[in-house]
């Protein structure tokens, strides 16, 4: 395994905990991270970029122990891409990505061979000579993924790449980064569902710091089969009785009621249709929540 | 680190502060030393009423007193503000005589004058006394007498130094506070700490890198002041020595440049923010320049050794005393080692992490 991560746990001051006897092996291949708000996706991931040291356990990634006399090697190891990285307004973005290598510690000649080759990858090379200030958000979280390729890590930890950019711009950073996964480990922790569908093998939601499910986005997809119906309801009280029994993931007003989609273990006995799981029917069913 | 230095000292170009800060810097020192560059050779008391009028500091045309004449002086500037203030010739008599047979000191000649006349501040006029508005003749006596010990370039060098030091230190306050600004952002300070650079590289790299920056805007008004400074010894056959600008600029400005940008940087990196970082080094930059009054009344800029900036003393070819050269050495030295533990510092705070 690529990255082994054996019974870690963190606990944050006032003893709040964010990771609790975590065990999560992580081969090659994009690697989604999924789970709601203060799951602990971001904790995990900031630990496996050496920003925090777990309260107890132990992570080693491609044979290196995760500790602070390996950080050295370890940050030669990994690419990381923040949630909100602004990077430097005032820079081009050529600037930004070869002061990113020089901090990377890469020769001058292969900062620029690979710049050139990242940017027109990202279709940015037009823009190469801009401001990062002037820049689109999803134009400025690519020159954060290029960043992040730049020295070719053997682990890219992406952190919601694609939160708030638009339908385009999330297929352009998926497809980046399922093309950048050859040979490498990417964790990709998202809560877009959609995301993971399209680019993860094996992925693994966190709920209140403790793994929920691990294992293939099929076998999740599996585990859901016959526990999605689809009811027609007459009015908003009928849906609240369904929702106070069920988990009801969506529900579209038509001209004939109310089109309601939810989960159940069993089929119900009132007049109701099953219908194919998908990812977000998948993760709730996991998670056993509907408010993603 | 070279390749960070010189990408932050290319950056620092582009900073509009460093700019405005350079050409501040550079008009004001001119402005500032050009009346003592055009003070030689004064040729009549026009000269000197114009050096004073240029500079705005009356002691520019004055000579020392000496210590043994000093009281003499002083008893006589009191006894011409008393005619002034048209007091009885009789009356002044008195005073003066019994000032004398009493052998007074200035302190109490205030008081004595405050219960007897409610005239407040004597003291003064034995403060002013340290020096007196001269004649040509003595003027030119005292400058040719300066000129055999030292060159006009070292003299000058002195003036020119301390007030550049005094720019100095305010221009780096333009630049270091906000130098790591961009990266306390707390995504860019998480990015930031996961590139495999050394924080020591990091830091100083930066640092240092800006304060290229700097030191050759200093280059340049020091290659601008050399070259004047040529012109004129060759003009008016003035001793002038090519170092002693450089001297004076590496034994007085650049220790406190170097203390003040890591004291800067030191505080930015601790506090994480630049803004904390600007009262604290101003509040040192005052306590640096608080004056101290003196037993018998006069007041002078003393030399902590922990003081950003120390001033040479106000007249242009007024010798320095040993005691005081010996402080100054002490200083720059104690500068010199507190800015090796501020890079420390700077570095430490680099390395802390966000919990």
């Amino acid at each position: 395994m690529a990255i082994q991560i054996n019974d870690i746990s963190m606990i944050y001051a006032r003893k709040v905990c964010a990771l609790e006897h975590l065990s999560v092996d992580i081969g090659e291949g994009v690697f989604g991270l999924l789970g709601q708000n203060g799951a602990g996706k971001t904790t995990l991931m900031r630990i496996l970029a050496t920003l925090l040291e777990p309260t107890s356990g132990s992570i080693s990634l491609y044979g290196v122990s995760l500790c602070k006399k390996n950080y050295d090697e370890i940050k030669r190891m990994i690419g990381y891409l923040p949630q909100d990285l602004g990077l430097y307004p005032n820079l081009t973005v050529r600037e930004a990505l070869d002061y990113m290598g020089i901090l990377s510690q890469m020769p001058k000649k292969l900062r620029k061979e690979r710049i050139e080759i990242l940017l027109e990858q990202t279709n940015l090379l037009l823009h190469a000579n801009k401001k990062i200030r002037k820049l689109s958000g999803g134009m400025k979280r690519r020159v954060g993924l290029i960043q992040a390729m730049l020295n070719y890590p053997k682990v890219l930890i992406v952190d919601e790449p694609t939160t708030g950019l638009d339908p385009e711009e999330r297929i352009r950073i998926r497809n980046l980064l399922s093309s950048f996964s050859q040979n490498r480990t990417i964790i990709f922790s998202t809560h877009i569902v959609e995301d993971i569908a399209c680019t993860c093998d094996n992925i693994c939601i966190l709920e209140k710091g403790k793994v929920n499910y691990m294992g293939t986005v099929n076998d999740l997809l599996e585990q859901a089969k016959g526990k999605v119906f689809t009811c027609l309801v007459q009015n908003e009280s009928d849906l609240i009785k369904l929702k106070n029994e069920y988990q009801v993931i969506s529900s579209i007003y038509t001209s004939k009621g109310i089109q309601a989609r939810f989960i159940s273990w069993e089929k119900p006995h009132f007049s109701c249709e099953e219908i194919d799981a998908t990812m977000e029917d998948a993760f709730i069913y996991s998670t056993g929540r509907n408010n993603l | 680190m070279i390749e960070i230095m010189w990408f932050e000292a290319k950056q620092t170009f582009k900073n509009i502060a460093f700019l405005i800060g350079a050409v501040f810097l550079l008009f004001t020192i001119i402005y500032l030393c050009k009346p003592y560059i055009n003070y030689l050779p004064p040729k009549s008391e026009q000269d000197l009423i114009q050096i004073v009028k240029e500079t705005g500091d009356e002691e520019d045309a004055h000579i020392p007193v000496r210590k043994e004449e000093r009281y003499d002086f002083a008893v006589e500037c009191l006894k011409e503000n008393l005619i002034k203030s048209g007091m009885k010739d009789e009356t002044i008599k008195n005073i003066i005589d019994k000032i004398y047979t009493e052998n007074m000191s200035f302190d109490e000649i205030d008081i004595y004058l405050l219960e007897e006349c409610r005239i407040s501040g004597a003291s003064n006029n034995y403060i002013r006394a340290k020096s007196k508005r001269a004649s040509l003749e003595e003027t030119k006596l005292f400058i040719a007498n300066a000129l055999e010990k030292e060159p006009f370039s070292a003299y000058f060098a002195r003036r020119y130094a301390d007030l550049l030091g005094i720019l100095c230190v305010f221009y780096v306050l333009m630049i270091f506070p906000f130098l790591f600004g961009s990266d306390f952002k707390k995504d860019m300070w998480d990015l930031l700490h996961t590139k495999s650079i050394k924080p020591w590289k990091y830091v100083l790299g930066k640092t240092l890198g800006a304060l290229l920056a700097i030191l050759s805007v200093l280059v340049l008004v020091g290659s601008v002041f050399s070259i004047w400074l040529q012109i004129k010894g060759a003009n008016f056959l003035l001793p002038i020595n090519f170092f002693d600008i450089w001297k004076y600029t590496a034994w007085w400005v650049l220790p406190t440049v170097l203390f003040s940008t890591f004291l800067l940087v030191a505080l930015s990196l601790s506090f994480r923010t630049g803004i904390a970082a600007v009262p604290i080094y101003i509040a040192y930059f005052l306590w640096s320049g608080m004056p101290h009054k003196l037993s018998d009344g006069s007041v002078f800029l003393p030399v902590n050794p922990f003081f950003m900036y120390i001033r040479y003393p106000k007249l242009l070819f007024e010798d320095v005393d040993v005691a005081r050269l010996e402080a100054i050495f002490v200083n720059r030295m104690t500068l010199i080692s507190l800015t090796i533990v501020l890079v420390w510092v700077s570095i430490k705070a680099w390395e802390r992490r966000i919990k």
